[in-house]
């Protein structure tokens, strides 16, 4: 089973339906993905609550989903509903976070380091000798590695590179959720992909996490 | 004339097509002559290749079925009012 299939029209239909075994498959294929997204929104302990209250909008307004985005995003903009309930005095906070996010994030030390003061690098990028996704993926320490550090993402970054990188929603959908500008939205996009890239480099250089 | 520094900062919108067709020329330029950016914007490549192939979480069957019928129940208790 994959994102696609819940995609097709046979899928949607017998969701339409009110068909509670393929109903079932959805919870199962994209329960813990929406709650680690939820986590990004509000305190660890409210996002396994605010994705079953979801669930259960999911449930009800199916018959009506028209399909003007994919079943997808839809689930991801019913969780973040779902999530801005939990805690309505959102806002204000993360204006805070946006501005930590866009500058005291680590990655302006990076800069600092990687680069001299005309502007070229002072350090190579690293050689990779894991050259292609493919050999990537076989590296399961890797993986559970990068997983670590997704986690270890300031939260704004953190459901944006969810998103956009491992969801592959688009851009304008992601800031429609979000609630962000599309400028912000990338700019916290590219940091959490320097940040991971650094995480790849380690790893490359000394096989190591 | 842009600066590795630059390339950088706009590696993840030249590889989005989020920049104007001048802004691409010329940080294409600069990767034509400078490897170490090549080898940069084309380890990002890898890498955003790679990130939505990792393993996703699933859950497994028996919590899907116990959250279906929770979510069943309460849909049939705020439907009894
Ligand atoms: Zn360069």
């Amino acid at each position: 089973m994959n994102d696609s299939w819940f995609e097709t029209d046979t899928t949607l239909a017998a969701l339409r339906a009110g068909d509670t075994a393929v109903f079932t498959q959805l919870v199962a294929h994209y329960h813990r993905r929406l709650v680690t997204f939820a986590a990004t929104l509000v305190a660890t302990a409210l996002a396994e609550e605010a994705v079953q209250d979801a669930w259960l909008a999911v449930w009800r307004t199916l018959p009506g989903f028209a399909e003007r985005a994919t079943l997808k995003t839809w689930l991801y903009t019913i969780v973040r509903n779902s999530c801005l309930h939990c805690l309505r005095r959102d806002k204000r906070l993360r204006t805070v976070a946006i501005d930590a996010e866009l500058h005291h994030d680590g990655i302006d030390g990076w800069f600092a380091a990687a680069f001299a003061a005309d502007g070229a690098w002072s350090q190579a990028p690293p050689i990779w000798h894991l050259h292609s996704p493919e050999a990537l993926l076989e590296e399961q320490q890797l993986q559970n590695c990068l997983a670590q550090h997704i986690d270890g993402l300031p939260a704004l970054q953190r459901s944006v590179f969810q998103l956009r990188d491992i969801e592959q929603l688009p851009m304008a959908e992601i800031c429609n959720i979000l609630e962000l500008s599309a400028s912000n939205a990338r700019v916290l996009l590219h940091r959490a992909r320097l940040r991971l890239q650094r995480v790849i480099d380690h790893y490359q250089e000394t096989g190591e996490c | 004339m842009l600066k590795c520094h630059d390339i950088a900062h706009l590696a993840s919108d030249y590889l989005e097509r989020q920049m104007s067709l001048r802004a691409r020329l010329a940080l294409a330029l600069h990767l034509l002559l400078c490897g170490k950016c090549r080898a940069f914007i084309q380890q990002l490549r890898i890498a955003l290749a790679l990130y939505p192939q990792l393993k996703r979480p699933v859950l497994p069957p028996e919590q899907a079925q116990a959250l279906t019928a929770q979510v069943l129940r309460k849909a049939a208790e705020h439907r009894a009012g």
